[in-house]
């Protein structure tokens, strides 16, 4: 057990080696940092609440008045407050939906691949089914069905990215059940379970780290498209892809109302993605190309 | 290998029929139906009319055989958005310009995705290598809609040298009504971000067989750079981008409804929305189905390119794709 | 690289045009190719600064994220090809731009001492594009053909919904309870159409501007969609379809066999389908030569202000007397407590939306539901003490309500029916008004327009809160006033309201009563707070300044010009100028 454990802490000291000598993974890391601090504090940083109404300040561009530096929207708000806000809403409900993916879809995972059989058959043809479907309409579908809201965002997204999880976690625990330590801990007569959770899903963690934090920006990006096309998170909640959305309509004139939402999803995406490609090559360093 | 695919397509049938419940039980849970209620309550009796004339007047498991006991057929109804033609007529006219929009993307996606792939492979840690790296997680990370609306202001809205939108329809084509100067903007507007993952894919593949042994090996044996990279580099390269092929080409050519929408192209993913928007239950089942069956036709296809490429991959060993 | 000339063109059109260019425009090409549109039937009575015929060519845009499926109202009015529709038939009558009844199929009508029977008398001579005489049979096979359960028309609602008014037997018809045959329209002879009426109803010749018809011929042989082909389209219109794509483009051109009183100027409109939101864009760029004011947004508009040659030929009317108001369920708390309807109708700043977030071209503040310039509307703000913004009354009538300074009042969620982001913006800006005020909490979610009527339509209701629109069916106060009776879409019940509007609908011979009854009725409705009216909608297009035509150019006697609502011989009016 302890010779495990060493071993363990040095994969990770490696790891961790690996990382910080990545200098794109340490640019996500800041930007995702960054974007995390903006969500939790943004009642103490933004300068204005995010449904505050000036009637008398509607469509101001970025400098026009120095309460507002960005600018303020359609209906009279302060930009970067709603864009400090946004950032709550992308990570809400990115965040959510990856837990929520990862509560479902570890445990079934694991379960198929490490029982096989009857079980293992059952739920990998759920997961062809599931996979079958075009994850976008799906989630539309679902949205007119549950009718909207950022509940049911977080639900319909939720629904449609467990699958990833769920097939990495068993096709990782199908190939460590026949390794030695499992048959070793089987033969000292340690149970189903504790094998199971003891050894196979700590060390199958690793791919499943790194397809959750890939599946984040999959998430931002879902909720910005959702708002996008008018089926996302409830007014006046502020949320980067309904900002975007919206100002289709003002776009040739009011050009910040665009750019800047825009900007704040890319670098997000960007974030995550450089953090994502850096945990992979730290905690993954064999495998360098993989979905 | 027969048997293997005939079992992939028996498989694919059994999805098909799990997806057709499922969304035909979900569509008829949305409130409302095809008719207009704008105004306010339509009379009992004219809207039993209307549900009669759609066959809704059933119970939805009734209308579920109904409906099935057609699509085995391949007779899919008549769409409510266009009484005078059938959903089948509609899906292939509006799926053909789809189809367009997607292999136009591709071409050019995995044109320039492998050629850039190569190039920053070869010269790796260049300033070119970098660059290609950066972009290429530029065009990973920002939404297609939103290249889309900047390539509208800049070269329609500003610059006036481009069509806003159309799809053939410019007047200013390469051969009839095909590659015209309207087919531009959505297409780099839809290939950036497939062209980046190529580019990665590309890039990272061959960065890792370039430092395998056998590539060294074959230069200390002296063979030239051009055949050190045809013989040995390429050919070991193909399987990433097999993966990277077998999971973009579906989702392009079924097509974007955010592309589709904002360049006002009558494709396939416009008519998805406007569907669900207007309860068009036929039209929601046939593009759920269609799309459903490609996606499984083109996952099989990728397993039989796997072993066509790599003779190490036998179909049937991996019980799960 | 302006592709103008070429865009619109297409296929073998455009080859010819090439063709003719090389040989210079010899007539023995254009005699082997271009027999139909040698002959142009347009051109009727162009004025001198007119372009000439074949250049009479107007573009107009089409939505292509609406659902269509039919030029004609008498198959499907809500999914009508919209930006081309009602171009193949007249109707019985028309509107001036005073929206006077006058004369179109029809040249004159009567009604019987029962005031129940109306006669019409067709005008001689009119025919179809194939030359089929016109009768009056052709309008009596329209409206059985509406009527028919079968046919499962979605304007049925519309004669049971005008009560008196109503066609003779009209719901029994739809309910499939009596014949077809047994409706109150009749062909008494080839000329003379009757139509009889549930009750007395003055107001009659006016709803026959809904009258639009179908070919009795086309119907029985190719069925109710039989416009949806060139091939079988028929046309007693000033147009006639020869190009048929919809979602792509739809081309109407000048009805040679036309014999009806507005004959065509131009010879061909286009049809052209975009997004919504390119309109402005593809009229900027000279792709179309007009554009609707729904579709221009409020980046659109600030552009059209500053532009002196834009603003002149952005036309503003009174379009359907559109009203935006908020609606209650009044039968639940908490809104059933009139404070709190009252709290909401105080707290709402109407002036500073309508000149912030509609922009003054495009709305005017509401303090009731008839737009000024509507019968029987409110045009000296004798019930602005009603709904008016007052924050400190509003605060008040919250508090007498039991929620001081907004405490323990439950947060809402208002509902939006599909709404564009223009409008979006609108009542996001109207909730945030009476949130900040009344320091409650209001949620906004834009719902698919059928969730919303759904929702809305329930009985019992289950919107609680929600905002919306509505513009007139036809110019008289039952129809605007008559969505509010309790029977109707709004769960708010005042039944003094009730039997005024019930009495004033049927009230014949006084106009002066019947008006003043309206007046009271509707000082009602925004007193007892059945709705909270934000503001009237101006409406408006946008047009090339080469598009002309006395129709929209030359003003009302009120002094506003535009496209009026209903007036329907636009089409025969506007031309292109040889500016072009």
């Amino acid at each position: 057990m302890s010779n495990s454990t060493t071993t363990r802490r040095s994969f990770l000291k490696d790891a961790i080696r690996r990382f910080s000598q990545n200098r794109l993974a340490l640019i996500g890391l800041f930007l995702v940092g960054f974007i995390l601090f903006l969500a939790l504090f943004a009642d103490l940083l933004s300068p204005f609440a995010y449904d505050r109404v000036y009637f008398d300040r509607v469509l101001l561009m970025p400098f026009d008045h120095p309460e507002h530096p960005l600018g303020t929207d359609e209906v009279g708000r302060d930009y970067l407050s709603r864009l400090i806000y946004g950032a709550r809403t992308s990570m809400l409900v990115s965040l959510s939906v990856q837990m929520i993916a990862l509560l479902i879809g570890l445990p079934i995972g694991a379960l198929a691949g490490y029982f096989g059989g009857a079980l293992d058959f059952v739920i990998s043809r759920i997961i062809d089914i599931m996979t079958a479907f075009p994850a976008l309409l799906f989630t539309i579908l679902i949205i007119s069905v549950l009718g909207g809201g950022m509940l049911t965002i977080i639900v319909a997204l939720s629904i449609s990215s467990w699958i990833v999880i769920a097939r990495i976690t068993r096709a990782q625990v199908l190939t460590l059940r026949e390794q030695e330590y499992c048959t070793a801990a089987r033969g000292i007569g340690a149970s189903e379970w504790r094998i199971l959770f003891r050894h196979l899903i700590p060390n199958a963690m690793s791919p499943i780290l790194i397809a959750v934090s890939l599946g984040i920006p999959t998430a931002i990006f879902a909720e910005a498209g959702l708002s996008f096309l008018g089926l996302g998170v409830n007014d006046p909640i502020a949320s980067w892809g309904k900002m975007v959305g919206a100002s289709n309509a003002y776009v040739q004139v009011y050009w910040h109302l665009a750019l800047l939402p825009t900007l704040a999803i890319a670098l997000t995406m960007l974030g995550f993605s450089f953090l994502g490609d850096g945990l992979r090559d730290a905690l993954d360093p064999k495998q360098k190309i993989r979905v | 290998m027969l048997g293997y695919i005939c079992g992939r397509i028996l498989a694919l049938m059994m999805i098909l029929l799990a997806v057709s419940v499922i969304v035909f039980s979900l569509m008829h849970s949305v409130p409302g139906g095809p008719f207009d209620e704008r105004k306010g309550r339509l009379p009992p009796a004219a809207k039993a009319n209307i549900l009669k004339k759609y066959g809704l007047d059933q119970p939805v498991w009734k209308q579920y055989i109904n409906y099935m006991s057609h699509a085995v057929r391949f007779d899919f109804g008549i769409p409510y958005q266009r009484p005078h033609t059938t959903v089948a007529k509609l899906i292939s006219k509006s799926w053909a310009i789809t189809v367009q929009v997607g292999l136009t993307t591709i071409v050019v996606a995995f044109g320039f995705g492998i050629l850039a792939g190569v190039y920053a492979a070869y010269h790796q840690n260049s300033w070119i290598d970098t660059l290609v790296t950066f972009v290429s997680s530029l065009g990973v990370t920002v939404p297609n809609f939103v290249v889309a609306m900047w390539l509208i202001l800049v070269f329609a809205v500003s610059l006036d040298w481009l069509p806003m939108g159309g799809w053939g329809s410019s007047g200013q084509c390469l051969i009839d009504k095909y590659f015209c100067t309207d087919w531009i903007l959505p297409v780099v507007a839809y290939a950036i971000a497939p062209m980046a993952i190529v580019a990665r894919y590309t890039r990272a593949s061959i960065v890792e067989v370039m430092g395998e042994d056998y590539v060294r090996t074959a230069r200390a044996k002296g063979l030239s750079e051009v055949k050190v990279m045809r013989k040995h580099v390429f050919r070991n390269a193909q399987i990433p981008m097999v993966t990277a092929l077998g999971t973009e080409i579906p989702n392009l050519i079924t097509g974007s409804i955010f592309i589709e929408s904002t360049f006002r192209i009558n494709g396939l993913g416009k008519y998805f929305v406007t569907s669900t928007l207007n309860r068009d239950y036929p039209m929601i089942m046939a593009t759920f189905l269609l799309v459903a069956f490609l996606w499984g036709i083109l996952y099989l296809l990728t397993d039989i390119a796997y072993t066509m490429i790599d003779p190490r991959v036998r179909l049937g060993a991996k019980s799960l794709s | 690289m302006k592709l103008n000339e070429s865009k619109r063109t297409s296929g073998w059109r455009r080859f010819l045009k090439y063709s003719k260019k090389i040989v210079g425009g010899t007539t023995l090409l254009s005699a082997l190719f271009l027999t139909p549109s040698a002959v142009l039937a347009g051109g009727h009575g162009l004025p001198k600064d007119a372009a000439p015929t074949d250049q009479q060519v107007l573009r107009v845009p089409c939505d292509n994220t609406r659902n269509e499926v039919t030029f004609d109202f008498a198959v499907a009015v809500y999914q009508r090809y919209e930006c081309i529709a009602d171009l193949f038939q007249d109707t019985l009558v028309d509107l001036d731009k005073d929206f006077n009844v006058i004369p179109a199929s029809a040249e004159s009508w009567s009604v019987d001492a029962s005031g129940k029977v109306w006669t019409f008398k067709l005008r001689k001579g009119l025919q179809w594009s194939d030359g089929t005489p016109l009768t009056a049979a052709d309008y009596e096979a329209t409206f059985r053909y509406s009527a028919d359960p079968s046919s499962a028309w979605d304007f049925t609602w519309f004669y049971s919904f005008i009560g008196a008014g109503g066609i003779k037997n009209w719901s029994e018809v739809i309910a499939g309870e009596m014949p077809t045959s047994a409706l109150g329209i009749r062909a008494v002879d080839d000329l003379t159409l009757e139509v009889e009426t549930e009750g007395v109803f003055p107001p009659l010749p006016g709803v026959m501007k809904f009258a639009f018809l179908l070919s009795k011929k086309a119907l029985e042989a190719h069925g109710p969609y039989y416009n949806n082909d060139p091939e079988t389209s028929v046309s007693a219109g000033p147009y006639m379809l020869t190009e048929f794509d919809p979602g792509n483009r739809i081309v109407v051109e000048a009805n040679p066999n036309y014999k009806g009183y507005r004959p065509a100027r131009l010879q061909r409109i286009e049809g052209i389908y975009m997004s919504p939101a390119t309109f402005f864009t593809a009229f900027q760029q000279g792709e179309v030569d007009t554009v609707p004011y729904e579709r221009l947004t409020p980046a659109d508009f600030k552009v059209i202000e500053s532009d002196p040659v834009l603003k002149n030929n952005y036309l503003r009317h009174f379009g359907d007397f559109r009203t935006d108001y908020l609606l209650f369920d009044t039968y639940t708390a908490p809104f059933n407590d009139l404070n709190v309807r009252k709290a909401f109708a105080y707290a709402l700043d109407r002036d500073a939306i309508v000149k912030n977030v509609y922009g003054e071209i495009k709305a005017m503040p509401a303090h009731s539901m008839l737009m000024p310039g509507y019968p029987a509307s409110d045009t000296k703000d004798e019930l602005k003490q009603y709904q008016t913004f007052d924050c400190p009354k509003a605060k008040k009538h919250l508090a007498d309500a039991g929620y001081p300074d907004g405490k323990g009042f439950p947060a809402q969620e208002m509902w939006l029916r599909g709404e564009g982001p223009a409008m979006s913006a609108v009542y996001q800006a109207s909730a945030a008004s009476i949130a900040q005020c009344l320091n409650i909490k209001i949620e906004v979610s834009n719902k698919d327009g059928k969730v919303y009527m759904d929702a809305l339509n329930a009985k019992p209701t289950q919107l609680t809160l929600g905002a919306v629109s509505y513009g007139m069916d036809f110019l008289d106060p039952s129809n605007l006033l008559g969505i509010w009776v309790s029977s109707g879409r709004h769960s708010w019940t005042n039944d003094k309201f009730d039997s005024m509007v019930a009495e004033a609908s049927n009230l014949v011979g006084d106009d002066k009563k019947r008006e003043q009854m309206f007046r009271d009725a509707q000082k009602i409705l925004v007193d007892d707070v059945g709705g909270v009216f934000i503001a009237h909608r101006w409406q408006g297009d946008l047009f090339k300044p080469y598009v002309q035509g006395d129709s929209f150019r030359v003003p009302d006697s009120n002094g506003i010009s535009g496209k009026h609502w209903g007036n329907d011989w636009y089409w025969g009016n506007v031309y292109i100028t040889n500016a072009k």
